[in-house]
């Protein structure tokens, strides 16, 4: 069984190619984070070396070992992750001597790059040769969230497959059907996601991501009203989170953002697309203090925000002049 | 599981799985042995995907069962113990050592994760003598390529017909092909390339071999089996098609130049020294006997170190002759021929030359020369 959600063209696309033998020896997987990359890769690297006659099953053992980590013949290499932190030449070419080997255990050697965008330079270039014609036994597939990110070099070598964020409906009827979640809490989270449903389901077993965003949004709410010293309070609170790590600020920007986006919503009265449904009154309250310029002109604001902290800007005054200017 | 051993045969078990435990790896199981029990006797086994070895000592079974801990903390903890009687117990996810009063824990994983040791069944199957395959690999695996751009090259090609296995290496720059007789003719010919490494474990673990060796080659040509006494070794095999050597192999020669190995050998370390920044080029001029005996002058030079000429008495057949090879490969290959005369066959100074043992059929060498200002 496909185990990704909401993806019913990739999968039949894939499972065409399998049927008739004519699956593309590279793939690359572009699509947002948290859409169903790696889990269809890895459902790809089950269904090629499953046991069962409609691949894949989930339930034989290549495939649970596949999904277990513990197949011999299917390499996952996340770049992101410390361990293989510096993927270089030599990771590429240790994949190199060991494609040129027959599989070990089952029929298919599939050798599963996720963040492939963050190869460097000679890495890729050596990867070159192997992406056009691997051994008649070796599958690649690489993983990106961006396509302009990959070498067109690359690019050209691999069979391109688009997973696209799921309609908001979709998104929400797959949460309720497959994942058993009450319609309420489906709709949040779907709309929450973006349409990624790997995210929904995480934050669906973990409280901790909807209290966080809770925490958030409660200082949105706060910080709409507070006077000058308190705003330049939580600016610091961030500067100081933003020295730690520069994901959970980047994250509570986005979820600002999108805060922000509701209420040119509510302003404009469309209110059924808005993303945080369980805080109606608070957005419209605060829609009412507030003109159609003035929310756009914040929106700019906070748009250009990680664009400067990428840059490097200090990131305290960044955050100052962000909240200072909120209307 | 609960089994005891001598440590003596558990330490040197370990010792030969070793080899084949993955350094490093995307799955860290393979970094572990597995220690299961079979038939009243204990099975050690190690994997790096590439090489499995298993190994089977003699053990007393009290309860059956398996596990895998990590191959470098057993082996280094079993070869401290005396030479004593070892009691191994498993203990849900560790296993626990008993040595008089020694003592340890250690913590593995599943056996059940750890990856199938490939059957190697219904297949071919052909027997050598360890000594006959020991011979061979010794004279050709030198050559194999050491990078992976041309992957069957890393491989040693090994062909069955008739009543012999002929072992063939090249890296582009030589080319050795050793033929070795098998025990008992082979009803088909078979074709299949054995990574290099794969090679060296086995004939390390030939040494103390005296019983043929078993050679299984799965249906499919993926795989193939060693089967020692107590020994299993199993190697994936490389994919592709081996270059065809045999035309590489030139017909003639113009000259024929006999010299002896050992002397050979000395005068072409002698004029390596000076190669060494001169591309490792050394020169070799045959002079025919003209009155008395022929010769051979070895020589090299290189702008900052300077030069040297050596000369050995050679049986020189045919015109004389100048050729320069690189003095690396000439080592390797006098390295590995045991016969006290060599034979040296050239054409001219761009065409490949020909190594061969004399008194021995069994050895061909092609050396690529080098281009040089005479």
């Amino acid at each position: 069984m496909w185990r990704v959600l909401g993806q019913p063209k990739v999968i039949t696309l894939l499972q065409r190619s399998l049927q008739s033998g004519r699956l593309a020896h590279a793939h690359v997987f572009i699509g947002p984070p948290h859409v169903g990359k790696l889990t269809l890769a890895v459902n790809l690297a089950q269904a090629l070396n499953c046991a069962s006659p409609d691949p894949p099953c989930g339930e034989c053992s290549p495939c649970r070992r596949i999904a277990a980590g513990k197949h011999a013949d299917v390499q996952i290499l996340d770049l992101l992750s410390s361990e293989v932190k510096g993927i270089g030449i030599d990771q590429i070419r240790d994949i190199q001597s060991v494609a040129s080997l027959p599989p070990y255990e089952g029929r298919s050697k599939v050798f599963i790059l996720d963040n492939a965008d963050l190869l460097s330079h000679e890495a890729a270039n050596c990867l070159l040769k192997t992406l056009e014609e691997p051994p008649p036994t070796v599958h690649l597939i690489l993983l990106t969230i961006s396509r302009s990110r990959l070498l067109p070099t690359v690019l050209s070598r691999c069979q391109e497959v688009n997973l696209r964020p799921v309609p908001l409906r979709t998104a929400r009827d797959i949460l309720v059907r497959d994942c058993g979640l009450p319609s309420e809490k489906a709709d949040l989270l779907s709309r929450l996601s973006g349409g990624c449903i790997g995210w929904a389901i995480t934050a669906s077993r973990d409280d901790g991501v909807l209290q966080e965003r809770e925490e958030r949004i409660a200082a949105f709410i706060a910080m709409s009203s507070a006077g000058p010293g308190r705003r330049l309070a939580y600016a610091a609170e961030l500067a100081a989170q933003f020295g730690k790590g520069r994901d959970r600020v980047s994250e509570t920007l986005s979820s600002w953002l999108l805060w922000w986006r509701d209420l040119l919503l509510v302003k404009a009265g469309d209110e059924q697309y808005i993303t945080n449904i369980d805080h109606r009154t608070a957005l419209r309250s605060q829609a009412d203090r507030l003109t159609v310029p003035q929310i756009q002109q914040f929106i700019r604001h906070l748009r250009a925000v990680p664009r400067q902290l990428e840059g490097n800007v200090n990131p305290r005054l960044a955050l100052e002049v962000l909240l200072l200017d909120m209307p | 599981m609960k089994v005891s051993c001598v440590q003596e045969n558990l330490s040197k078990g370990l010792g030969i799985v070793g080899r084949a435990v993955a350094t490093r790896t995307t799955l860290p199981i393979t970094n572990n042995v597995l220690i299961a029990t079979e038939d009243s006797r204990l099975r050690l086994t190690a994997t790096n995907l590439e090489i499995a070895i298993s190994c089977w000592i003699g053990a007393m079974v009290e309860e059956e069962g398996a596990i895998t801990v990590p191959a470098r903390v057993l082996s280094e903890f079993i070869s401290s113990l005396p030479s004593e009687r070892i009691d191994l117990h498993v203990v849900r996810q560790s296993l626990e050592l008993k040595c008089l009063r020694f003592e340890a824990r250690i913590s593995g994983l599943d056996a059940d994760d750890f990856p199938p040791i490939p059957k190697v069944g219904d297949g071919k199957t052909y027997q050598i003598e360890p000594d006959a395959l020991r011979a061979a690999i010794n004279q050709v695996v030198f050559a194999t390529a050491s990078e992976d751009t041309r992957p069957v090259l890393t491989g040693v090609s090994a062909e069955f017909e008739d009543e012999t296995l002929t072992l063939a290496a090249a890296d582009g720059f030589r080319l050795a092909v050793h033929r070795a007789p098998l025990s008992g003719s082979v009803d088909e010919r078979a074709e299949i390339i054995i990574p290099s490494r794969s090679l060296i474990e086995l004939n390390r673990l030939l040494a103390d071999q005296k019983e043929t060796v078993d050679i299984s080659i799965n249906p499919n040509k993926s795989q193939v089996l060693f089967r020692l006494k107590d020994i299993e070794i199993v190697s994936q095999l490389l994919q592709g098609t081996f270059p065809n050597y045999r035309q590489l192999i030139p017909q003639s020669s113009t000259t024929r130049s006999t010299v002896s190995t050992p002397e050979f050998l000395r005068a072409t370390k002698t004029a390596s020294i000076f190669a060494r920044d001169g591309n490792g080029i050394v020169r070799l001029q045959m002079t025919p006997a003209e009155a008395g005996q022929g010769s051979m002058n070895i020589s090299a030079r290189s702008e900052q170190v300077g030069d040297n000429v050596g000369e050995i008495d050679a049986e020189v057949e045919g015109e004389a002759a100048k050729i320069a090879f690189n003095g690396k490969y000439l080592i390797d290959v006098l390295s590995v021929i045991h016969e006290g005369q060599v034979t040296l066959e050239t054409t001219t100074p761009s065409s490949p030359g020909v190594l061969r043992p004399v008194g021995s059929e069994t050895y061909v060498h092609i050396i690529m020369p080098m281009f040089v200002q005479w």
